[in-house]
């Protein structure tokens, strides 16, 4: 893998996330529910009981469509990745860069807002930090290996093919709920301990050994697989 | 040694065959026209040659690397304009040529001298800073040419590359192809214009409805033409690919 050539791929990604419609509404969607949320609490609360981990489950399952379809976030770019001398891990790795730094953002900005608004505290940000420590990998783990085996296209000249038509959506939501749920169950049961925060480190390995097995594997199907995903965009 | 070996090539759709065991070897420092009419199968060919369609069967090599073993190092030896050009479309064409470049391994300071070279060469400086969506199609096709030489490579797979082109550009274009191939490149080249094609290429082959047909030297072809009281290259290639019985005009216009 080069490391420069994952910067320079990583950059245009951040590019098109400035110029993209469609990016841009993936994200700013959390940002307005969040804001939306304020709003109609009276800026001193978010309704529906909504807190920072809400928030974040949110962010998760709205920007699904980001990191469970990695090839084809602009149109024909997978045909032109395979026209390069681009490693399958650089490319892998610069598109999972791309999906954490979007995820990781949207997070940012809405929580800074809601610190400087005191609307939470320090001691759940970190631990809302923790939980997208260990979340995160295994979704883009996963999504790697989803954008393989579920390429979703271009169905017209430039629009997409509506990710809410894929036949998998209520098993793909069920999946991605459910490491949410679990994840969720084991930082609760440890955060209020401080000695069971330690607990916390294997579980960060994990997550990122399940992470880095799943992406050696999306490396080795993603050429094996080339020619369906191609079909199918 | 051969840049093209390209063997028992099989390609099909629906079990019907586009592409029927095509066996093609193009030399190195060879100025190749691969020619045909339209649905023949050149574009299939080349979509294979570049890795976008898988082979039924058979086997490509590109400059001595198995294609389906070998991914990376023969792609930093190769450009490849294809008929329908791929971009980033909300890149300007400066970013595009300076990405391309980039991916290429070219150093920074390389990139940038030859982006602006082929883009005064293209007569594209007004439109450098503007995304490829707002490009015309000629423009397209100059952008996808300027990338595909931005890094020198040693083979060109070039699929309809003067398609809408203009006159003076298209003879610049040729002009440093033929510079190229002085210089040892190999270029595989389609196009309909067979009158390029003519002044051009060094080898010649036809393919008709996925089966080669004709596959000689420039030389030879000129003997052939002579020989066979053809008015040139044009209506040797008629003679090969229009069956005897083709309607030749429409009855409401005899």
């Amino acid at each position: 893998m080069r490391i420069k050539k994952v910067g320079i791929f990583y950059l245009r990604e951040i590019k098109y996330l400035l110029r993209d419609n469609s990016l841009r509404i993936s994200f700013l969607t959390p940002i307005l529910i969040t804001a939306l949320s304020l709003w109609t609490g009276g800026g001193k609360r978010l309704i529906f009981g909504f807190n920072i981990f809400h928030i974040l489950i949110m962010i998760l399952l709205v920007d699904a469509e980001i990191y469970t379809n990695q090839f084809s976030s602009i149109k024909e770019e997978f045909r032109i990745y395979l026209l390069f001398p681009f490693s399958r891990l650089s490319l892998i790795i610069s598109k999972n860069l791309f999906s954490l730094s979007f995820v990781l953002l949207q997070f940012i900005i809405i929580s800074s807002g809601l610190l400087v608004l005191g609307l939470f505290e320090i001691r759940i940000f970190v631990k809302a930090i923790i939980y997208f420590v260990l979340t995160f990998p295994l979704l883009m783990g996963f999504g790697n290996l989803i954008s393989i085996y579920f390429p979703r296209g271009f169905i017209e000249d430039r629009k997409r093919q509506p990710f809410f038509s894929s036949f998998f959506l209520p098993v793909l939501s069920l999946i991605i709920s459910s490491i949410l749920y679990m994840i969720f169950s084991i930082v609760n049961s440890m955060i209020n301990n401080p000695y069971k925060l330690f607990l916390i480190f294997p579980f960060v390995i994990l997550s990122l050994g399940i992470y880095y097995s799943l992406l050696k594997c999306s490396v080795d199907l993603v050429w094996k697989r080339r020619f369906y995903i191609l079909n199918r965009l | 040694m051969n840049a093209i070996e390209l063997i028992n090539l099989q390609k099909e759709f629906k079990k019907e065959a586009v592409v029927k065991n095509l066996n093609l070897n193009v030399r190195k420092g060879a100025f190749f026209g691969f020619l045909g009419p339209n649905g023949a199968g050149k574009t299939v060919t080349i979509n294979m040659m570049v890795g976008l369609l898988k082979p039924t069967s058979g086997k490509i090599n590109l400059l001595g690397f198995d294609i389906d073993k070998d991914e990376i190092e023969h792609k930093r030896k190769i450009g490849i304009v294809l008929d329908r050009p791929l971009f980033f479309e909300r890149l300007t064409g400066k970013e595009y040529l300076h990405f391309v470049g980039r991916m290429y391994d070219l150093e920074k300071r390389t990139v940038e001298s030859r982006t602006e070279e082929l883009l005064e060469f293209f007569k594209l400086q007004g439109k450098k800073n503007k995304f490829l969506e707002t490009y015309s199609a000629g423009m397209k096709r100059k952008i996808s040419l300027a990338a595909t030489l931005i890094h020198n490579p040693d083979l060109l797979i070039l699929d309809e590359p003067f398609e809408s082109i203009d006159a003076a550009t298209s003879r610049l274009i040729r002009n440093n192809l033929e510079l190229m191939v002085e210089k040892g490149a190999t270029i595989f080249l389609t196009s309909h214009i067979l009158e390029i094609v003519e002044k051009l290429c060094s080898e010649i082959a036809i393919i008709n409805i996925g089966e080669l047909i004709f596959k000689s030297s420039a030389e030879e072809i000129r003997n052939e033409i002579i020989k066979e009281g053809y008015s040139d290259l044009e209506d040797l290639f008629l003679n090969l690919v229009v069956p005897d019985k083709e309607k030749e005009s429409l009855s409401w216009l005899e």
